[in-house]
């Protein structure tokens, strides 16, 4: 008995709920930013209510502790002068009573923090020497897209082809890097590494904070290229060497593999054992591997098969077609020309050289007649 | 100001350009003024609407140079049965237009701008887009009020409809659209409840898209009478009047009545 079909379609949207759950809060942000700004202009009593409206929303994020060194006052901030006596007291009250309250700071593309709301504690923690203060984050939008990756990286049911594919965006977004380079980037620089026995310091930084990655990171002889891809993947704190040999293969999977990846829920590694069946290996057309593939990936999904087992059936069926092959085989000499004459890529030859060329095969082809059939 | 109502999907043959010419169809049946706005190089609706292709300065295309003047290339649709549909047709012309929507200083906002200079006078305006999420779907979203998506209940279209989503709010936000367009539901096309697969995905549909708070409305059924009755340039009214599949659509048009009568009392 076969299974019935089935499609996760959760996991299908999973992306569309990401996206409008962060939609629905950058919103909601912007609007209370806005409407602060507007109370604030006109002077209205209303903005406490709206600050701490706001305030919640984002604590919902997360309140952290920020070094005061990062923090910029906003220039924009209406109230420019803060008498002595107001700060004196809120550092009489930080220093008695704590911080009661988490500042509001806007996150800058370059990592420093604009003041929203709370200068006059910031103010008197600097005057108070405090190394940090308590602050929830207005996200810039792309630390926004950097969450919803981040959500959807660590969720369980990502498949490693999305989360390569996520990966590479991120990578090429923050780096400036083509697409199509990054895999080959990443391999040269796991390979070196590997070669040189130093992979062991990277997945110790794993989980360390971007300072110590970065120390460590530029104590290896890595270009910049490669420095830049690593540490995207280490700030989302995921191993390099694993992303290098369990996800960013999935990205050279055949578009039929990928696609039942996607909408079957043909898991990764099984995806790679099945790629080993292509049109070159069992010495068939490609659409003929293609529905070998199919009648793999079905058998793999109908019976759960184990990754093992997995590879085991795949290896059978390319040995019981190279069987096949070895029974009707042209001689080797042969089979290596005729490869070289089929491989020749003529897609971007001039003119001249494709009539060159024709010339050549047919008299080379008349040859070939002529010692077939002697006169 | 009219509803404007943008049909979207992220794959081909999810029944964007049959449901565009049924409602169409069934808004001006129901007295409302209809303008069907072709935004699909193909030019699929002249073939459904059952109207000869269009010479290329009377199209959409045209609306869409500098040098428009508020001249509107409109032409009745079944002027026997309706007096007061339009379409503006779609051709080839257009693949030129997505690579000058790419250049050009307003591109994505190119068709709302043509609208608020030379609004067109009817009460409601249907864009058909074509299947990619490229240059003309953008045009439409950022002109639209509302979106429609109909989508076929099989794996790469539902997939698709996922995606769009994530488009749709990645493109409302990155073009700054205030306010928003609404998602008025998702339209389940090209049924067959004897396919397992296709019962499958419409159970799961419903319950996924009101996570989203995103309305499903009720599927329209396959039939062969579609194709029939596009290949004479008709809505299935027109063709099977008494098809129990032209029952199908009644939630769709009552749900956009409602709008046209909010918006006209207001």
């Amino acid at each position: 008995m076969s299974k019935k079909p089935q499609i996760d379609l959760s996991n299908l949207f999973s992306g569309a709920e990401y996206s409008q759950e962060v939609h629905a809060l950058e919103t909601k942000i912007t609007e209370l930013q806005a409407e602060i700004e507007q109370l604030r202009s006109v002077g209205s009593q209303q903005v406490e209510t709206k600050v701490q409206e706001l305030r919640s929303t984002l604590t919902s994020g997360g309140v952290i502790d920020i070094s005061v060194e990062q923090i910029d006052p906003n220039p924009d901030q209406p109230r420019q002068t803060f008498s002595p006596e107001s700060i004196n007291g809120m550092m009489v009250s930080l220093a008695s009573d704590g911080q009661q309250e988490p500042i509001i700071l806007i996150e800058q593309p370059d990592g420093r923090y604009l003041l929203f709301d709370g200068e006059r504690r910031w103010r008197a923690a600097l005057q108070l020497q405090w190394g940090t203060i308590k602050a929830v984050i207005i996200p810039c939008p792309e630390a926004l897209h950097r969450r919803v990756l981040l959500a959807n990286l660590h969720r369980e049911n990502l498949n490693p082809l999305d989360m390569a594919e996520a990966l590479i965006k991120e990578i090429a977004q923050t780096s400036n890097l083509n697409e199509q380079d990054i895999p080959r980037i990443l391999r040269t620089a796991v390979r070196r590494l590997e070669r040189q026995g130093k992979t062991n310091q990277i997945s110790e930084i794993v989980v360390v904070s971007p300072e110590s990655q970065q120390e460590v990171l530029a104590e290896l002889e890595l270009n910049s290229s490669e420095k830049s891809v690593l540490s995207v993947l280490l700030s989302l704190q995921l191993n390099p060497a694993s992303i290098n040999t369990n996800i960013f293969p999935m990205l050279g999977l055949a578009a039929d593999l990928k696609q039942a990846m996607r909408t079957q829920g043909l898991g990764g590694i099984q995806a790679i054992a099945v790629q080993r069946c292509n049109a070159k290996a069992l010495g068939i057309k490609e659409a003929e591997a293609k529905k070998v593939r199919a009648k793999l990936v079905k058998r793999i999904l109908q019976e759960k098969l184990s990754v093992a087992k997995t590879r085991a059936l795949v290896s059978s069926e390319i040995s019981s077609y190279q069987k096949e092959q070895a029974k009707g085989s042209t001689p080797s000499r042969a089979t290596s020309m005729i490869r070289q004459v089929q491989e020749i890529a003529i897609d971007n030859m001039e003119q001249q050289e494709l009539e060159a060329l024709k010339v050549a095969l047919a008299s080379k082809l008349h040859e070939i007649e002529s010692m077939l059939s002697p006169q | 100001m009219a509803i404007r109502l943008a049909l979207l999907s992220n794959a081909g043959g999810s029944g964007k350009t049959t449901l565009a010419v049924h409602l169409a169809y069934l808004l001006g049946n129901a007295g409302f003024s209809v303008a069907l706005v072709d935004l699909d190089p193909q030019g699929s609706c002249s073939l459904m609407g059952g109207l000869p292709r269009p010479h290329p300065d009377q199209t959409i295309a045209a609306v869409l140079q500098d040098d428009f003047q508020g001249n509107w290339p409109t032409t009745p649709l079944w002027s026997d049965e309706v007096k007061n549909v339009v379409a503006v047709q779609g051709e080839m012309g257009l693949v030129k237009t997505i690579n000058e929507l790419v250049l050009h200083e307003r591109g994505a906002y190119l068709l709302g701008d043509r609208l608020s200079d030379y609004p067109l006078p009817q009460d409601i305006l249907i864009f058909d887009c074509p299947a990619t999420l490229g240059p003309l779907p953008l045009i439409a979203l950022s002109a639209c009020t509302h979106l429609l998506v109909p989508i076929q209940v099989e794996p790469k279209s539902a997939d698709g409809a996922g995606k769009l989503i994530e488009w749709f709010y990645h493109n409302s936000r990155r073009l700054r659209l205030k306010p928003e367009p609404q998602i008025l539901g998702f339209v389940p096309n090209q049924y067959d409840k004897t396919i397992a697969i296709h019962r499958n995905i419409l159970a799961s549909l419903e319950p996924q898209l009101s996570k989203l708070s995103i309305h499903c409305f009720q599927a329209i059924r396959f039939s062969s009478e579609f194709k029939n009755a596009s290949a004479l340039g008709l809505p299935i009214h027109l063709y099977r009047p008494l098809h129990p599949a032209c029952k199908d659509f009644t939630p769709i048009v009552t749900k956009i009545t409602q709008l046209l009568k909010k918006s006209k009392s207001s």
